[in-house]
């Protein structure tokens, strides 16, 4: 195989394994108010990069399927959307970080630094 | 400002109306915070490209916010769909074809343009309401969800293994060719009753007089029946719309073919309860021409309470029959 082939396999499967964190990543962030650019500037100063154009997407499903709450804040020059997490996002949030450290033990179990040459 | 403009306006044309303005505001505040974020001192201009590259494709950002794909008939149903259509379109071409082409045999006018004319007028009012017809027929099964395996397993919480469809045995599986029949025939029917219902008539042969036609129907009052007709044809069509999609015999399918069943039932039997569609000059005629010595006349009445009784009997046993088909399945699991 050519390597940007491979390359170009490579990046969809990291990409793959990113989209399923994607989630856990926000709410993380949003125990506090926050609006969706500086979301994106926190996330990307811990190492965790996401384009706006699936943040934002993101934010609104997570809100219409009830795990987040908002507020238009219209007393600032730009108007801005504030997200945080609600009662009930906090408690599927805590579930997921659960399930996220037991996937995180096995899967250390299953993989360890000698694969990586 | 203007490319910002642009973008926004490319992202939400194709959104819900009522999303609209809302994801418009926080787009021009993301654009401009990410504006505020570009160092340098490049002009105006070129960060805004640039920023708008970051947020890449307009398609696929809208793409993101509308979420799951909506379809108004979705890939699952679209080879169904696509072979309603030829059969449904085929046999209004050849039902009008046969309409005109009967009609000008008798009618007087020898007017090959004319005719002609006619003839496109009526081909094209007939394609469109079939094409129209069908296509709403299987949005309304799109939109019902009938029998769809692929959509039902996404949407069951906890997947069991009695969710697996059971493979059709013989007598649940619905007959596709019947089902083709159905269409054709309804459609071959109704393009008639609906373009040229005075093909409908009585052809006497007689050496003296030439050809007499004496029509069935009352074509100017059918005419006012046109809405009824339609009717008629859009639950028939409806009703082997489903049966194609589900191809086999469940309760759903069961339920919503005899409800179906008895739409077009009912709008038959409220075609046929006015007796003016009938011809009144068709008893007479037919004695005048047939030398019947016996009394006609008195039995009009008579007549059409038979016939509908007969649609009526015809609906209850096709509803029933279906039922059963469906309940019997579905005891046996």
């Amino acid at each position: 195989m050519s390597t940007e082939k491979l390359d170009a396999l490579f990046e969809g499967l990291v990409l793959e394994l990113r989209r399923g964190t994607i989630v856990l990543s926000v709410m993380s962030q949003l125990k506090s108010p926050q609006y969706g650019y500086s979301l994106v500037v926190s996330l990307e100063e811990k190492g965790i990069t996401v384009d706006a154009g699936t943040l934002y997407p993101l934010l609104r499903r997570l809100e219409g399927q009830g795990l987040l709450e908002s507020r238009w804040d219209v007393e600032s020059t730009k108007p801005r959307k504030y997200y945080q997490l609600s009662e009930a996002g906090k408690e599927i949030y805590e579930r997921l970080c659960c399930q996220w450290f037991g996937i995180a033990e096995n899967m250390n179990k299953l993989i360890n630094s000698e694969d990586v040459r | 400002m203007d490319l910002i403009s642009r973008y926004v306006y490319a992202v939400t044309k194709g959104l819900p109306e009522k999303q609209r303005g809302d994801i418009e505001k926080e787009l021009r505040t993301l654009i401009d915070d990410m504006l505020e974020q570009q160092a340098g001192d490049e002009a105006y201009e070129a960060k805004v490209t640039k920023v708008l590259l970051e947020l890449g494709d307009p398609e696929v950002l809208a793409g993101n916010y509308r979420g799951s794909e909506r379809y108004l008939i979705g890939p699952q149903n679209f080879d169904n769909y696509i072979l309603t259509l030829k059969i449904v379109l085929g046999a209004v071409l050849l039902g009008v074809s046969i309409a005109v082409g009967i009609g000008s045999v008798f009618s007087d006018r020898l007017n090959a343009a004319a005719i002609f004319t006619d003839y496109l007028a009526a081909l094209f009012s007939a394609l469109l309401q079939g094409f129209a017809w069908v296509t709403i027929a299987f949005a309304f099964a799109e939109r019902k969800g009938v029998e769809l395996p692929a959509k039902g397993q996404t949407k069951a919480v906890t997947w069991s293994v009695s969710q697996l469809p059971e493979v059709p045995e013989k007598q649940t599986a619905i007959s596709r060719t019947e089902s083709i029949f159905s269409i054709l025939f309804t459609t071959f029917f109704i393009t008639i009753l609906y373009v040229a219902p005075q093909i409908f008539a009585v052809y006497l042969q007689n050496d003296t007089t030439g050809t007499t036609i004496i029509p069935i129907f009352d074509t100017v009052v059918l005419r006012g029946y046109r809405w009824l007709i339609a009717g008629i044809f859009i639950s028939s069509i409806s009703k082997e719309v489903v049966k194609l999609i589900s191809g086999r015999w469940t309760l759903r399918t069961s339920t919503v073919c005899s409800i179906l069943s008895a739409a077009s039932t009912m709008l038959t039997l409220l075609l046929f309860s006015d007796p003016r569609i009938w011809n009144p000059n068709f008893q007479a005629g037919l004695a005048r021409h047939m030398d019947l010595g016996f009394g006609l006349v008195n039995s009009l009445g008579q007549t059409n309470r038979g016939i509908l009784l007969i649609i009526l009997a015809a609906g209850i046993i096709e509803i029933v029959t279906v039922m059963y088909k469906g309940i019997k399945y579905n005891l046996s699991k």
